[in-house]
Protein backbone atom coordinates (compact mmCIF):
# COMPACT_ATOMS: atom_id res chain seq x y z
CA UNK A 1 0.00 0.00 0.00
CA UNK A 2 2.64 2.63 1.08
CA UNK A 3 4.57 1.43 -2.10
CA UNK A 4 1.90 3.02 -4.50
CA UNK A 5 1.54 6.70 -3.08
CA UNK A 6 4.48 7.94 -5.34
CA UNK A 7 2.60 5.82 -8.49
CA UNK A 8 -0.71 7.64 -7.28
CA UNK A 9 0.86 11.13 -6.80
CA UNK A 10 2.58 11.33 -10.56
CA UNK A 11 -0.97 9.95 -11.35
CA UNK A 12 -2.65 12.02 -10.29
CA UNK A 13 -0.74 15.39 -11.80
CA UNK A 14 -0.60 13.39 -14.89
CA UNK A 15 -4.68 13.70 -14.66
CA UNK A 16 -4.68 17.39 -15.51
CA UNK A 17 -4.41 18.18 -18.98
CA UNK A 18 -3.73 22.30 -18.81
CA UNK A 19 -5.34 24.48 -21.46
CA UNK A 20 -2.59 24.86 -23.67
CA UNK A 21 -3.98 27.77 -26.26
CA UNK A 22 -5.39 29.57 -23.00
CA UNK A 23 -2.16 28.93 -21.29
CA UNK A 24 -0.41 30.20 -24.52
CA UNK A 25 -3.27 33.08 -25.39
CA UNK A 26 -2.15 34.61 -21.10
CA UNK A 27 1.64 34.77 -21.99
CA UNK A 28 1.04 36.60 -25.72
CA UNK A 29 -0.39 39.26 -23.93
CA UNK A 30 2.13 39.69 -21.74
CA UNK A 31 4.75 39.56 -24.25
CA UNK A 32 3.56 42.85 -26.06
CA UNK A 33 4.69 44.44 -23.74
CA UNK A 34 8.38 45.59 -23.40
CA UNK A 35 10.51 43.15 -21.78
CA UNK A 36 12.64 44.70 -18.44
CA UNK A 37 11.91 48.44 -19.01
CA UNK A 38 10.79 48.30 -15.60
CA UNK A 39 8.13 50.78 -14.47
CA UNK A 40 10.08 52.77 -11.64
CA UNK A 41 13.21 53.27 -13.77
CA UNK A 42 11.30 55.00 -16.28
CA UNK A 43 9.65 56.80 -13.49
CA UNK A 44 13.28 57.84 -12.46
CA UNK A 45 14.48 58.93 -15.60
CA UNK A 46 11.43 61.22 -15.68
CA UNK A 47 13.69 64.03 -13.57
CA UNK A 48 16.38 64.84 -15.97
CA UNK A 49 14.38 64.47 -19.11
CA UNK A 50 12.36 66.97 -17.43
CA UNK A 51 15.22 69.10 -16.65
CA UNK A 52 16.80 69.04 -19.90
CA UNK A 53 13.75 70.58 -21.37
CA UNK A 54 13.64 73.22 -18.92
CA UNK A 55 17.10 74.30 -18.65
CA UNK A 56 20.13 73.90 -16.03
CA UNK A 57 18.77 76.45 -13.39
CA UNK A 58 15.65 73.75 -13.15
CA UNK A 59 18.57 70.86 -12.86
CA UNK A 60 20.62 72.63 -10.11
CA UNK A 61 17.16 72.49 -8.34
CA UNK A 62 16.16 69.26 -8.82
CA UNK A 63 19.40 68.06 -8.24
CA UNK A 64 19.34 70.07 -4.48
CA UNK A 65 15.24 68.66 -4.09
CA UNK A 66 16.68 65.12 -4.83
CA UNK A 67 19.53 65.29 -2.34
CA UNK A 68 17.21 66.89 0.17
CA UNK A 69 15.03 63.93 0.14
CA UNK A 70 17.84 61.29 0.03
CA UNK A 71 18.81 62.81 2.98
CA UNK A 72 15.26 62.95 5.02
CA UNK A 73 14.66 66.97 4.06
CA UNK A 74 11.82 69.12 3.25
CA UNK A 75 8.47 68.10 1.98
CA UNK A 76 7.92 64.70 -0.49
CA UNK A 77 7.38 66.44 -3.48
CA UNK A 78 8.19 62.97 -4.99
CA UNK A 79 7.36 63.24 -8.98
CA UNK A 80 6.46 59.25 -9.00
CA UNK A 81 3.11 58.60 -10.42
CA UNK A 82 1.33 56.52 -8.79
CA UNK A 83 2.69 52.53 -9.17
CA UNK A 84 1.35 50.74 -11.94
CA UNK A 85 -0.85 48.38 -11.32
CA UNK A 86 -0.31 44.53 -11.96
CA UNK A 87 -0.34 42.56 -14.99
CA UNK A 88 0.39 42.90 -18.72
CA UNK A 89 -0.54 46.02 -20.10
CA UNK A 90 -0.38 48.41 -17.27
CA UNK A 91 2.75 50.49 -18.96
CA UNK A 92 1.26 51.78 -22.40
CA UNK A 93 1.14 54.74 -20.86
CA UNK A 94 4.60 55.44 -20.10
CA UNK A 95 6.65 57.96 -22.16
CA UNK A 96 7.47 55.11 -25.31
CA UNK A 97 10.27 57.54 -26.97
CA UNK A 98 12.31 56.81 -23.85
CA UNK A 99 12.15 53.38 -23.80
CA UNK A 100 14.42 51.93 -26.28
CA UNK A 101 17.66 53.02 -24.87
CA UNK A 102 16.37 52.62 -20.99
CA UNK A 103 18.27 49.82 -20.12
CA UNK A 104 21.45 50.65 -21.88
CA UNK A 105 21.38 54.64 -20.52
CA UNK A 106 20.72 53.80 -17.15
CA UNK A 107 23.92 52.13 -16.81
CA UNK A 108 25.95 55.26 -17.79
CA UNK A 109 27.40 53.60 -20.63
CA UNK A 110 26.82 55.83 -23.48
CA UNK A 111 27.83 60.25 -23.97
CA UNK A 112 25.06 60.57 -24.93
CA UNK A 113 23.00 63.05 -23.51
CA UNK A 114 19.85 60.66 -22.05
CA UNK A 115 23.45 59.40 -20.18
CA UNK A 116 23.70 61.93 -18.42
CA UNK A 117 20.72 61.36 -16.74
CA UNK A 118 21.51 58.62 -14.49
CA UNK A 119 25.16 60.21 -13.55
CA UNK A 120 22.57 63.38 -12.35
CA UNK A 121 21.02 60.82 -9.85
CA UNK A 122 23.56 59.07 -8.44
CA UNK A 123 25.75 62.73 -7.91
CA UNK A 124 22.71 63.65 -6.10
CA UNK A 125 23.15 60.38 -4.56
CA UNK A 126 26.39 60.15 -3.23
CA UNK A 127 27.07 63.91 -2.96
CA UNK A 128 26.98 64.20 0.45
CA UNK A 129 29.54 65.17 3.06
CA UNK A 130 30.75 61.90 3.66
CA UNK A 131 30.29 60.16 0.87
CA UNK A 132 32.61 60.08 -1.89
CA UNK A 133 31.42 60.82 -5.35
CA UNK A 134 30.98 58.24 -7.77
CA UNK A 135 33.70 57.00 -9.99
CA UNK A 136 33.09 57.09 -13.34
CA UNK A 137 34.52 53.62 -14.07
CA UNK A 138 31.61 52.03 -11.87
CA UNK A 139 28.06 51.97 -13.03
CA UNK A 140 24.95 50.86 -11.55
CA UNK A 141 21.31 50.99 -12.15
CA UNK A 142 18.51 49.83 -9.82
CA UNK A 143 15.78 48.57 -11.39
CA UNK A 144 12.24 46.35 -10.80
CA UNK A 145 11.37 43.92 -12.66
CA UNK A 146 8.09 44.47 -14.72
CA UNK A 147 6.56 41.17 -12.93
CA UNK A 148 5.85 43.21 -10.25
CA UNK A 149 2.44 42.26 -8.06
CA UNK A 150 0.79 41.86 -5.06
CA UNK A 151 2.47 38.94 -4.30
CA UNK A 152 5.63 39.27 -6.22
CA UNK A 153 8.74 41.59 -7.11
CA UNK A 154 12.37 41.56 -7.90
CA UNK A 155 14.61 44.11 -7.50
CA UNK A 156 17.47 44.06 -9.58
CA UNK A 157 21.20 45.94 -9.47
CA UNK A 158 22.28 46.29 -13.24
CA UNK A 159 26.02 46.53 -12.40
CA UNK A 160 28.87 46.75 -15.11
CA UNK A 161 32.88 48.18 -14.31
CA UNK A 162 35.46 50.10 -16.63
CA UNK A 163 38.51 48.05 -14.70
CA UNK A 164 38.80 44.81 -13.27
CA UNK A 165 37.35 44.68 -10.19
CA UNK A 166 39.78 42.40 -7.36
CA UNK A 167 37.21 43.60 -4.38
CA UNK A 168 33.24 44.10 -4.42
CA UNK A 169 30.36 44.52 -2.36
CA UNK A 170 27.06 45.35 -4.03
CA UNK A 171 24.48 45.69 -1.12
CA UNK A 172 20.95 45.93 -1.70
CA UNK A 173 18.23 47.45 0.93
CA UNK A 174 14.35 46.92 0.69
CA UNK A 175 12.43 49.26 2.68
CA UNK A 176 10.49 46.52 4.96
CA UNK A 177 7.59 48.43 5.43
CA UNK A 178 4.25 46.41 7.17
CA UNK A 179 6.08 42.88 6.02
CA UNK A 180 8.54 41.53 3.13
CA UNK A 181 9.02 37.98 2.78
CA UNK A 182 12.52 37.40 1.46
CA UNK A 183 12.30 34.88 -1.63
CA UNK A 184 15.38 34.31 -3.17
CA UNK A 185 18.35 35.82 -5.15
CA UNK A 186 20.27 35.38 -8.10
CA UNK A 187 23.28 37.12 -9.99
CA UNK A 188 23.75 36.71 -14.18
CA UNK A 189 27.05 35.18 -13.01
CA UNK A 190 27.28 33.15 -9.81
CA UNK A 191 30.99 31.81 -10.91
CA UNK A 192 31.58 35.57 -9.49
CA UNK A 193 29.29 36.30 -6.69
CA UNK A 194 28.69 34.45 -3.42
CA UNK A 195 25.55 33.84 -2.55
CA UNK A 196 23.88 36.89 -1.01
CA UNK A 197 23.74 37.04 2.41
CA UNK A 198 20.65 38.24 4.07
CA UNK A 199 19.48 40.43 7.09
CA UNK A 200 17.57 42.29 8.57
CA UNK A 201 18.59 46.11 9.50
CA UNK A 202 16.82 49.13 11.31
CA UNK A 203 13.56 48.47 9.25
CA UNK A 204 15.66 47.11 5.96
CA UNK A 205 16.19 44.06 4.48
CA UNK A 206 19.70 43.77 3.48
CA UNK A 207 21.23 41.39 0.97
CA UNK A 208 25.03 41.59 0.57
CA UNK A 209 26.60 39.91 -2.63
CA UNK A 210 30.79 39.60 -2.43
CA UNK A 211 33.47 38.30 -4.50
CA UNK A 212 34.52 34.85 -4.22
CA UNK A 213 37.92 33.99 -2.84
CA UNK A 214 40.39 34.88 -5.79
CA UNK A 215 38.48 36.21 -8.98
CA UNK A 216 38.54 39.22 -10.72
CA UNK A 217 35.43 40.83 -12.05
CA UNK A 218 36.21 41.61 -15.67
CA UNK A 219 35.82 45.27 -17.27
CA UNK A 220 32.28 45.65 -19.83
CA UNK A 221 30.51 42.87 -18.79
CA UNK A 222 27.27 43.79 -17.35
CA UNK A 223 26.12 41.46 -14.66
CA UNK A 224 22.25 41.74 -13.30
CA UNK A 225 21.73 40.40 -9.04
CA UNK A 226 18.49 40.48 -8.30
CA UNK A 227 16.41 39.36 -4.76
CA UNK A 228 12.98 38.20 -5.08
CA UNK A 229 10.28 39.21 -2.48
CA UNK A 230 6.96 38.53 -1.39
CA UNK A 231 6.08 42.35 -1.21
CA UNK A 232 3.13 41.71 1.55
CA UNK A 233 0.98 43.60 -0.85
CA UNK A 234 1.79 45.42 -4.25
CA UNK A 235 3.35 46.22 -6.77
CA UNK A 236 6.20 47.79 -4.82
CA UNK A 237 7.12 51.33 -6.06
CA UNK A 238 10.62 51.21 -4.82
CA UNK A 239 10.34 54.44 -2.90
CA UNK A 240 12.84 53.93 0.14
CA UNK A 241 15.25 51.09 -1.76
CA UNK A 242 18.47 51.61 -2.59
CA UNK A 243 21.84 49.68 -3.21
CA UNK A 244 25.13 50.47 -2.95
CA UNK A 245 28.08 49.15 -4.71
CA UNK A 246 31.81 49.28 -2.81
CA UNK A 247 34.18 48.34 -5.31
CA UNK A 248 38.58 48.06 -5.03
CA UNK A 249 40.13 47.74 -8.92
CA UNK A 250 43.15 45.75 -8.94
CA UNK A 251 45.51 48.81 -8.21
CA UNK A 252 43.72 49.30 -5.13
CA UNK A 253 41.87 52.52 -6.43
CA UNK A 254 38.37 52.54 -4.70
CA UNK A 255 34.87 53.75 -5.32
CA UNK A 256 31.48 53.50 -3.66
CA UNK A 257 28.56 54.00 -6.29
CA UNK A 258 25.01 54.15 -4.84
CA UNK A 259 21.57 54.47 -5.94
CA UNK A 260 17.97 53.71 -5.71
CA UNK A 261 14.81 52.48 -7.60
CA UNK B 1 15.73 44.26 -27.17
CA UNK B 2 12.15 45.88 -27.39
CA UNK B 3 11.47 43.82 -30.61
CA UNK B 4 12.75 40.54 -29.88
CA UNK B 5 14.50 38.51 -32.45
CA UNK B 6 12.56 35.84 -33.76
CA UNK B 7 15.09 33.28 -32.56
CA UNK B 8 14.02 34.23 -28.87
CA UNK B 9 10.72 33.76 -29.58
CA UNK B 10 10.68 30.61 -31.33
CA UNK B 11 13.07 29.55 -28.21
CA UNK B 12 10.68 30.37 -25.77
CA UNK B 13 7.68 28.89 -27.81
CA UNK B 14 9.78 25.87 -27.80
CA UNK B 15 10.25 26.36 -24.04
CA UNK B 16 6.63 26.73 -23.49
CA UNK B 17 5.31 23.73 -25.27
CA UNK B 18 8.31 21.36 -23.06
CA UNK B 19 7.52 22.92 -19.68
CA UNK B 20 3.92 23.93 -20.04
CA UNK B 21 2.01 21.18 -18.65
CA UNK B 22 4.88 20.38 -15.95
CA UNK B 23 4.63 23.89 -14.31
CA UNK B 24 0.55 23.64 -14.89
CA UNK B 25 0.18 20.47 -12.97
CA UNK B 26 3.08 21.44 -10.22
CA UNK B 27 0.53 24.60 -9.69
CA UNK B 28 -2.67 22.24 -9.73
CA UNK B 29 -1.08 20.18 -7.54
CA UNK B 30 -0.39 22.50 -4.79
CA UNK B 31 -3.83 24.76 -4.73
CA UNK B 32 -6.14 22.28 -6.41
CA UNK B 33 -8.32 25.13 -8.76
CA UNK B 34 -7.00 24.50 -12.56
CA UNK B 35 -7.69 27.52 -13.99
CA UNK B 36 -5.94 29.46 -11.42
CA UNK B 37 -2.93 26.95 -11.86
CA UNK B 38 -3.11 27.63 -15.55
CA UNK B 39 -2.97 30.77 -14.73
CA UNK B 40 -0.18 30.73 -12.24
CA UNK B 41 2.43 28.31 -15.18
CA UNK B 42 1.68 31.11 -17.82
CA UNK B 43 2.75 33.82 -15.49
CA UNK B 44 5.66 31.81 -14.06
CA UNK B 45 6.75 31.42 -17.85
CA UNK B 46 6.06 35.06 -18.54
CA UNK B 47 8.35 36.30 -15.79
CA UNK B 48 10.86 34.08 -17.80
CA UNK B 49 10.49 35.44 -20.87
CA UNK B 50 10.85 39.33 -19.39
CA UNK B 51 14.50 38.08 -18.70
CA UNK B 52 15.27 35.58 -21.09
CA UNK B 53 19.04 36.52 -21.50
CA UNK B 54 19.75 36.58 -17.95
CA UNK B 55 18.15 33.51 -16.52
CA UNK B 56 20.17 31.67 -19.29
CA UNK B 57 22.92 32.69 -18.71
CA UNK B 58 22.46 32.54 -14.93
CA UNK B 59 20.40 29.32 -14.09
CA UNK B 60 18.03 26.89 -15.38
CA UNK B 61 14.90 28.28 -16.88
CA UNK B 62 12.39 25.48 -16.03
CA UNK B 63 14.16 25.73 -12.27
CA UNK B 64 13.33 29.44 -12.01
CA UNK B 65 9.68 28.83 -13.36
CA UNK B 66 9.41 26.27 -10.56
CA UNK B 67 10.26 28.69 -8.17
CA UNK B 68 7.80 31.03 -9.27
CA UNK B 69 4.92 28.86 -9.90
CA UNK B 70 5.94 27.55 -5.82
CA UNK B 71 5.93 31.67 -4.88
CA UNK B 72 2.94 32.33 -6.43
CA UNK B 73 1.10 29.22 -5.14
CA UNK B 74 1.76 30.39 -1.71
CA UNK B 75 0.89 34.14 -2.19
CA UNK B 76 -2.50 32.74 -3.56
CA UNK B 77 -2.86 30.43 -0.61
CA UNK B 78 -2.33 33.29 1.36
CA UNK B 79 -4.50 35.57 0.20
CA UNK B 80 -7.03 32.72 -0.13
CA UNK B 81 -6.65 32.50 4.08
CA UNK B 82 -6.88 36.45 4.56
CA UNK B 83 -9.89 36.35 2.84
CA UNK B 84 -11.69 33.14 4.43
CA UNK B 85 -10.55 35.34 7.94
CA UNK B 86 -12.50 38.46 6.54
CA UNK B 87 -15.21 36.34 5.92
CA UNK B 88 -16.74 35.09 9.52
CA UNK B 89 -19.54 32.28 7.79
CA UNK B 90 -17.18 30.48 5.84
CA UNK B 91 -14.52 30.75 8.42
CA UNK B 92 -16.83 29.32 10.85
CA UNK B 93 -16.97 25.90 8.71
CA UNK B 94 -13.83 26.30 6.29
CA UNK B 95 -14.03 22.61 5.07
CA UNK B 96 -16.89 22.02 3.96
CA UNK B 97 -17.38 23.56 0.89
CA UNK B 98 -13.88 22.51 -0.15
CA UNK B 99 -14.07 18.87 0.55
CA UNK B 100 -17.82 18.15 0.06
CA UNK B 101 -19.20 15.05 -0.50
CA UNK B 102 -16.25 13.03 -2.02
CA UNK B 103 -14.38 13.15 1.13
CA UNK B 104 -16.90 10.01 1.89
CA UNK B 105 -15.79 7.99 0.28
CA UNK B 106 -11.79 8.19 -0.65
CA UNK B 107 -10.07 11.49 0.05
CA UNK B 108 -8.22 11.97 -2.76
CA UNK B 109 -3.86 12.57 -2.96
CA UNK B 110 -5.06 15.92 -4.16
CA UNK B 111 -7.18 16.30 -1.16
CA UNK B 112 -4.71 15.19 1.18
CA UNK B 113 -2.04 17.33 -0.03
CA UNK B 114 -3.68 20.48 1.17
CA UNK B 115 -3.02 19.42 4.40
CA UNK B 116 0.51 19.52 4.03
CA UNK B 117 2.48 22.77 5.05
CA UNK B 118 3.33 24.41 1.54
CA UNK B 119 7.14 23.71 1.60
CA UNK B 120 6.47 19.90 2.52
CA UNK B 121 3.21 19.78 -0.26
CA UNK B 122 5.79 21.65 -3.08
CA UNK B 123 8.83 19.12 -2.75
CA UNK B 124 6.93 16.02 -2.61
CA UNK B 125 5.06 16.83 -5.58
CA UNK B 126 8.21 17.91 -7.23
CA UNK B 127 9.74 14.77 -6.02
CA UNK B 128 7.09 12.26 -7.29
CA UNK B 129 4.37 14.09 -9.37
CA UNK B 130 7.05 15.21 -11.66
CA UNK B 131 9.49 13.01 -10.91
CA UNK B 132 12.41 15.83 -10.57
CA UNK B 133 15.64 14.57 -8.56
CA UNK B 134 16.58 16.52 -5.06
CA UNK B 135 18.86 18.54 -6.58
CA UNK B 136 16.40 19.75 -9.11
CA UNK B 137 13.50 20.37 -6.12
CA UNK B 138 16.39 22.29 -3.85
CA UNK B 139 17.21 24.10 -7.03
CA UNK B 140 13.84 25.01 -7.76
CA UNK B 141 12.91 26.04 -4.02
CA UNK B 142 15.75 27.43 -3.19
CA UNK B 143 16.51 24.88 -0.61
CA UNK B 144 19.01 22.74 0.59
CA UNK B 145 18.73 18.79 -0.49
CA UNK B 146 19.04 18.04 2.72
CA UNK B 147 15.63 20.06 3.35
CA UNK B 148 14.18 18.31 0.61
CA UNK B 149 15.03 14.88 1.57
CA UNK B 150 13.62 15.81 5.01
CA UNK B 151 10.53 17.23 3.97
CA UNK B 152 9.57 15.23 1.62
CA UNK B 153 10.10 12.57 3.92
CA UNK B 154 7.76 13.88 6.28
CA UNK B 155 5.46 14.61 3.59
CA UNK B 156 5.03 11.09 2.63
CA UNK B 157 4.45 9.90 5.59
CA UNK B 158 1.99 12.45 6.49
CA UNK B 159 0.16 11.75 3.47
CA UNK B 160 -0.16 8.06 4.34
CA UNK B 161 -1.45 8.98 7.37
CA UNK B 162 -3.81 11.24 5.80
CA UNK B 163 -4.98 8.61 3.18
CA UNK B 164 -5.10 5.76 5.61
CA UNK B 165 -5.54 2.26 5.32
CA UNK B 166 -9.60 1.33 4.09
CA UNK B 167 -11.73 1.55 6.86
CA UNK B 168 -9.52 3.57 8.86
CA UNK B 169 -12.43 5.88 9.85
CA UNK B 170 -10.83 8.06 12.50
CA UNK B 171 -8.34 9.08 9.74
CA UNK B 172 -10.75 9.93 7.19
CA UNK B 173 -13.08 11.93 9.63
CA UNK B 174 -9.92 13.50 11.20
CA UNK B 175 -9.43 15.36 7.38
CA UNK B 176 -13.13 15.62 6.96
CA UNK B 177 -13.16 17.70 10.03
CA UNK B 178 -9.41 19.12 10.22
CA UNK B 179 -8.93 22.93 10.00
CA UNK B 180 -6.42 24.16 8.04
CA UNK B 181 -3.63 26.45 9.50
Amino acid sequence: MNDELPDRLRVTAEEFEPDTGRMWTRIADGMREPRGAAAPAERRRLVPHLAMATGAAVVLIGGVVLFGQMLGFGPSADPDPAPPAAGPGTQSGEPSESEPDASTAAEGGGPSETGSGPDATDEATTGGDDAPAAPDWLHGAGEIDANNTEYFTQSEILFSTDRGLAEVEIELRLAEGEGLAFIQSWTTDDNLFEKAVLTSEDGYSVLRWTLKDGVVVPPGIEYTLAGQFDPNGGPRSGEGDSFTITATDEDGGTGTLEGGF
Amino acid sequence: MDVPAKLEEDAFRAFFERHHAELARFAWMLIGDRAAAEDIASDAMLAVWRQWDQARRARSQIAYARGIVANLAKARIRAAVRERRRNTLFWQRPTDAADGPDTAAVLDVRAALDRLPLRRRACVVLRHSLELSERETAEALGVSVGTVKSQTSKGLAELRRLLGAPGDGPARTAIRNGVGP
